[in-house]
This record gives structure tokens, C-alpha cells and sequence, in this order.
């Protein structure tokens, strides 16, 4: 019996072991490739068999999670997903080659561990002057700011040859947030006379507040269409008179509904005014307004760009979109984020002093991303892509007095009445039952409306008793009685 | 190359259950997947994905944020097979040598040693014996996307039928660079090789 037993025992320890080392293998492909980009090498995989026989695997994995996050691969790989969100082009050039005041801030925040709200509040940039006499000439954007300023042709009298520069302004200064003033960054969100700065403005609050504007603003009528085409090549027969009526008319930006966007575009885009081809050398006041998730409003007064970086890193949604960032980048959009479980990583996040490297070493030793890969289910492919689609929705719902619930985040409500509740309204006002025939939302005017696809993804989640992320139905029969 | 591209169609099936977006595992990206090739073979040259391919592989569009396409095609395929097949054609040289060796592995490299690593390269695949035509095939396998235990954990295919499929695949091969060729870029196509 005492045989038996030793043997049962020495079975399930020798299973356990190898169960272990099999998880711990993967642990180390995994955390190679997310943190690298390439796959872990043949010695820390001897390493890792050395460590797991000595019974030592978690603390060598998390030993070498830290030595990943100090590699170069890792620079690049943070570097590519900034670009990313920021959604300038992917630069495949290496870490130490960069020749732009944005490229070298984020590599600078990522390598140096710095706090990553200096992607908002630094003041500090370093470039280099073009090589192509006729190229963009970065040194000359900050120019106005430094009074030292030297350009390229005063240095030398050899156009051909680049010059580095190095600004360093007073963390007070009104004129400056980070990767918002390069002109990689004012480049990519040009401005216009009619657009006055505000897809600037939209860039800030999606990248750092997470808040994606779509623009479900009412159609422009024949004629103020007419309008902007004439402001951008002005009609000879054009009258002052025609111009004022078109402005007073239905112009995008004016009505009820564009101020579900405008009234946070606008005041936010004012921080920008001064800035062209160079920053102004004064700073543009303006303010930062937006409805918190509990209806709150925010309304603070901005003096400049400094003020703009030094609020919004103050903001509880800014800590939520960028934990939001990170989670989706070395966890996955799909594993949801939300309660307890958020509040624990926002915490985390502010615990290591917002550093990039150390909030990914923390993510990368949480259960979530030891988990075993598992394929998602029909139904829980259903309901992120519904969700996706109703991210759109809520870019309206989610301010002014138009807001309903957050169509987003699943499931709805907190028991079986509200949920049914609310997949009835969205059977109702899209009129799933008839095709949409009869849709309410999204108002017929609006410039966004759902495609065949979205619209028949839609319906085929509500028919599947509208999943959640975890697959599990809100309501029964498919909504139907 | 035709017979490479026949062969791989077949295991093609596991990289298709996968999207960029919706599955739980994670993408490598264009300039990791360059990274990872050259892992492995150092040599290789013919990567370039700035005029298109980037997206094909999931990388986002500046405009939109998201892939161009929701999950790889046609092009992820012919982009990996072209860049794997540069720093591939490359084994026989000098600078291939320890490519060649790492993707053998040691009971190989015993044997090829003797009569140098080019010659070993022109061989018949046919003339090897099967053990260690399945010694190769192990090795590489172990070596481009981990040991049997990892293979299990993606739960696409069990280790021993992607060696036997491999295998078969690599009979017809007529070299050993062939063989090589064949069974590098079938693990490459792999979502084991390309997520995590």
C-alpha cells in the first residue's frame, strides 16, 4: 500500500513537473517575442531548463523579463507601437539613428525609463538639422523659442552637413507638451483656415484620453460644400453676401449635434493657434472640456501647451487610456479591463512612477499574461467586433445630453431586467427586425452610418442572444419574446 | 520553389483560424517577423516591406490605426518565403555555416563536419538516413517555434503530425539545401513561429 502510494506520489510530482516546464517554455516564447519581437535564445532556454530543474523558473523568468525590457529589439518595439497610436509611419530605423525631436523623446522616455507622461509634459528635444538644402528643417520649428538660436547655414557654410541641436526649455514653459510639439506630430495633424486646429485638438484627446471622435456631424448641404470649396479657390462670381448666407447656414461645427465634438475641439484647438511652420513664441490660451464617463463635466482653463500636458497627465481617464494602451499592447484587447482588476493596474501604473519599462515588467508577471493562448469563440468574436462598431455610437452618447449607456462595455446592466431593456432598445431604434428599414440611429443626416456588414454583425450578435466578452448571452431567443 | 509553394499550402491551414485582431494571440510585427528570420539565418536580404507589406502583416495603417487587413494573406505568405528564401540561398557560403549547423543540429553537424558544410548542402536528401532526416526535421522544429510542449500549448497541431507532414513534404526534396529550404519556410509560415 505505503508502494502504491509513494508511486501515485512520484507519478503526479514527475506530471506536475512537466506540466510546469511546459508552461514555463512557453512563458519564456512568449515573453521573448512580446518584449523582443524575436524568439528567446538558445541559451536562455537552456537557462530556463537549468532554473525550472532547481526550481527556480518564476524568479529566472522574471529576472529576464527585466534584462528583455532593456533591450534595443524593445525600444523598437515600444517606439512602433507609439508611432502607432500617434498613427505617424511605423519608423523601421534603429533605436539610435533617429534624427527627429519626436522619434528621439519617446526612444529617450522607453530607454530611459522615464515617466510616460513626459510624452505630454516634456520640455526638452533634441534634432538635427536637414541634409537636403530644400528638405523640412526641423531646428527652425523651435527657433522662435530659443533666443540663442543658430541655424544651420550660420554654424557652417557647408549646407551638406547636419547639425545637431539640443533645446532645453523651463518645465514651466506655457509653449511646449512633448511629442505634441514636433513637427512630426504637427505635420501628421495638418491644420487648415476651416479645420482652425481641431484635428490636432481630436489627436490629443484620442491618444491620451482615449476619446475617438468619429464625425457623425449632419451632412453639409450642396451649397456650404459649395461654400468650403470657395474659401479654397474663391469663385470669381462669388458675392460677399452669398459667402455670409452660407456661413449662417448649415455649416458643420454650428449645430446642436457637431457640439457633442465641438465643444471639446474648439477651446483645445485654441492652444495651437500660434503654431505654423514654427512654434509661436507665445503661448495660445484655451481650455480642456469633456464629460467624464459618470456625467461630470471638466472645464479647465489652459494657458498653453504647458498647462495642456500638465492637466491632462492629471486626469483619472488619462491614467485609465494609457493603462488601456499598455494592456492592449502586451496583454490583448480581447482579455477585458474593467472593476477591480483595473483599479489594481491603474494603481500599478502609478505605483512604479508611470515608467514604461516597469509598468511592463509588472503586466508581463500578472496571471493574464501567463494564461495559456486560448482561441476566442464565435460568440466572444461577435461581441468585440459589436462593440468596436458601437464605439462609434458612443462617440455621440458619450457627452452633451444625448447619452444613453456605454454601448461598449458588456454586458448591459447589472441583472437580467436592464439587459433585456437595453437589447430591446438597440432591436427598436436600429430596427434590426426589418433590415434597418426604419433605423432611428444613426440619424439619417449623420455623415457616419453603419455599413451592410456592420449592420448584419449586429443583428447576427442581438440573433446570438447578444454575447459577452466571455461568450455568455445577455438575453435569451435572441431578444425576441 | 513550385514544390515549396504546393507544400506549404498544406500547413497554410493552421496560420488561417487566426486574425490580426480577433484572436487572442498576438501578431508579430513586420520589423519582428525581419528580426526573427535573421535570427536564424543572418544573411537575409530581401525584407523590404515599407511599399505595402508592412500592412499585409498587420501592421497599422497611419490613417486608420488598424490593419489594412484583418488577418494575413497572400502577400504575409509570398513576403516571409521571399525574405526567408534570401538568407536561405545563402547557406552554402562561407557566412552559412553556422546558419546551417544551428538548423541541423549537433547529431547532424557531427556528420556533415567530416565533408564540409557546403558539400553536405548539394547532397541527395535521399541519401541521409531517415533518423537523421528526422533528426534534422526535430531540430528545426524545436528550434523555430519550441520544444513539443510549447507546440501543444497553441493546440494547432500535435508535434509528431507536423514532423510526419514535414517529413513526407521534405521526401521529395532533392537536396539537402531543398530539404532545408522546404522545411524552414513551412515552420515559418506557422502561427507558432509568427504569433505568441
Amino acid at each position: 500500500m505505503i508502494k502504491i502510494i509513494i508511486l501515485s506520489a512520484a507519478l503526479f510530482v514527475g506530471s506536475y513537473a512537466l506540466a510546469s516546464d511546459a508552461q514555463y517554455e512557453t512563458q519564456l516564447f512568449k515573453l521573448s517575442k512580446s518584449l523582443r519581437g524575436t524568439p528567446p535564445s538558445t541559451a536562455d532556454r537552456a537557462a530556463l531548463r537549468k532554473a525550472s530543474q532547481e526550481g527556480r523558473a518564476e524568479s529566472y523568468l522574471k529576472e529576464l523579463a527585466k534584462s528583455y525590457v532593456s533591450d534595443p529589439h524593445f525600444y523598437d518595439k515600444m517606439k512602433s507601437l507609439v508611432d502607432e497610436l500617434v498613427r505617424v509611419k511605423v519608423d523601421v530605423a534603429q533605436y539610435d539613428q533617429q534624427n527627429y525631436a519626436y522619434d528621439n523623446l519617446v526612444r529617450s522616455i522607453i530607454s530611459k525609463n522615464l515617466s510616460w507622461d513626459q510624452l505630454l509634459t516634456a520640455k526638452s528635444y533634441q534634432t538635427l538639422s536637414s541634409n537636403d538644402a530644400f528638405g523640412p528643417d526641423e531646428p527652425l520649428f523651435y527657433s522662435l523659442l530659443d533666443p540663442t538660436f543658430k541655424s544651420k547655414d550660420d554654424i557652417l557654410e557647408e549646407t551638406k552637413e547636419r547639425v545637431s541641436y539640443s533645446f532645453e526649455f523651463p518645465a514651466e514653459d506655457q509653449r511646449l507638451a512633448g511629442i505634441v510639439t514636433t513637427q512630426r506630430f504637427m505635420n501628421r495633424y495638418v491644420t487648415t483656415a476651416l479645420n482652425k486646429n481641431r484635428r490636432r485638438a481630436a489627436a490629443v484627446y484620442r491618444i491620451f484620453l482615449c476619446d475617438s471622435m468619429i464625425p457623425t456631424a449632419p451632412a453639409a448641404d450642396s451649397k456650404s460644400q459649395m461654400m468650403d470649396y470657395d474659401v479654397l479657390l474663391p469663385h470669381k462670381n462669388l458675392k460677399e453676401e452669398d459667402i455670409r448666407r452660407s456661413f449662417a447656414g448649415n455649416i458643420h461645427g454650428q449645430q446642436a449635434d457637431c457640439m457633442s465634438c465641438h465643444y471639446k475641439l474648439d477651446p483645445l484647438g485654441q492652444v495651437f493657434a500660434f503654431s505654423a511652420a514654427t512654434l509661436g513664441v507665445k503661448a495660445s490660451p484655451g481650455a480642456l472640456r469633456y464629460k467624464t464617463k459618470d456625467l461630470k463635466q471638466v472645464n479647465i482653463p489652459l494657458r498653453g501647451f504647458g498647462d495642456l500636458g500638465d492637466q491632462i497627465t492629471q486626469q483619472k481617464e488619462y491614467e485609465k487610456c494609457q493603462v488601456s494602451h499598455f494592456w492592449r499592447w502586451f496583454i490583448g484587447k480581447d482579455i477585458p479591463l474593467t472593476g477591480e482588476k483595473e483599479a489594481e493596474v491603474i494603481a500599478a501604473f502609478n505605483k512604479v512612477g508611470r515608467k514604461p519599462k516597469d509598468f511592463v515588467t509588472y503586466l508581463v508577471s500578472r496571471p493574464e499574461f501567463k494564461a495559456k493562448p486560448q482561441i476566442l469563440t464565435e460568440e466572444q468574436v461577435l461581441a468585440h467586433r459589436v462593440t468596436t462598431i458601437f464605439k462609434s455610437c458612443n462617440s455621440c452618447h458619450d457627452s452633451q445630453g444625448a447619452y444613453v449607456w456605454d454601448l461598449s462595455a458588456l454586458p448591459y446592466g447589472e441583472d437580467q431586467k436592464a439587459r433585456n431593456e437595453a437589447i430591446d432598445t438597440l432591436i427598436k431604434v436600429l430596427d434590426i427586425n426589418h433590415d434597418g428599414e426604419n433605423a432611428e440611429m444613426p440619424p439619417s443626416d449623420s455623415l457616419w452610418q453603419l455599413s451592410e456588414n456592420e449592420f448584419a454583425t449586429i443583428k447576427k450578435w442581438i440573433e446570438a442572444g447578444a454575447p459577452d466578452f466571455t461568450g455568455k448571452p445577455q438575453v435569451k431567443n435572441g431578444g425576441r419574446p | 520553389m513550385k514544390r515549396i509553394s504546393l507544400v506549404f499550402i498544406l500547413f497554410w491551414s493552421s496560420l488561417s483560424l487566426a486574425s490580426f485582431e480577433e484572436n487572442s494571440r498576438r501578431y508579430l510585427s513586420v520589423l519582428e517577423v525581419k528580426n526573427t528570420l535573421g535570427f536564424y539565418l543572418p544573411s537575409v536580404t530581401n525584407c523590404n516591406f515599407e511599399q505595402g507589406g508592412g500592412s499585409a502583416l498587420g501592421m497599422n495603417s497611419p490613417l486608420t490605426g488598424t490593419p489594412v487587413s484583418p488577418s494575413p494573406t497572400q502577400a504575409t505568405i509570398n513576403w516571409i518565403v521571399s525574405c526567408a528564401s534570401s538568407g536561405l540561398q545563402y547557406l552554402p557560403s562561407a557566412q552559412g555555416e553556422s546558419s546551417f549547423y544551428l538548423l541541423v543540429g549537433p547529431e547532424a553537424k557531427a556528420i556533415f563536419q567530416k565533408e564540409g558544410h557546403t558539400p553536405a548542402l548539394f547532397r541527395k536528401w535521399s541519401t541521409l538516413e531517415k533518423s537523421l532526416q528526422k533528426s534534422i526535421i526535430r531540430n528545426m522544429t524545436e528550434l523555430l517555434l519550441g520544444s513539443d510542449h510549447v507546440i501543444n500549448d497553441f493546440d494547432l497541431i500535435a508535434p509528431d503530425v507536423l514532423r510526419e507532414r514535414l517529413f513526407q513534404g521534405a521526401s521529395k526534396s532533392s537536396t539537402v539545401q531543398d530539404a532545408l529550404s522546404l522545411i524552414f519556410i513551412n515552420l515559418a509560415l506557422r502561427d507558432e513561429f509568427l504569433s505568441y
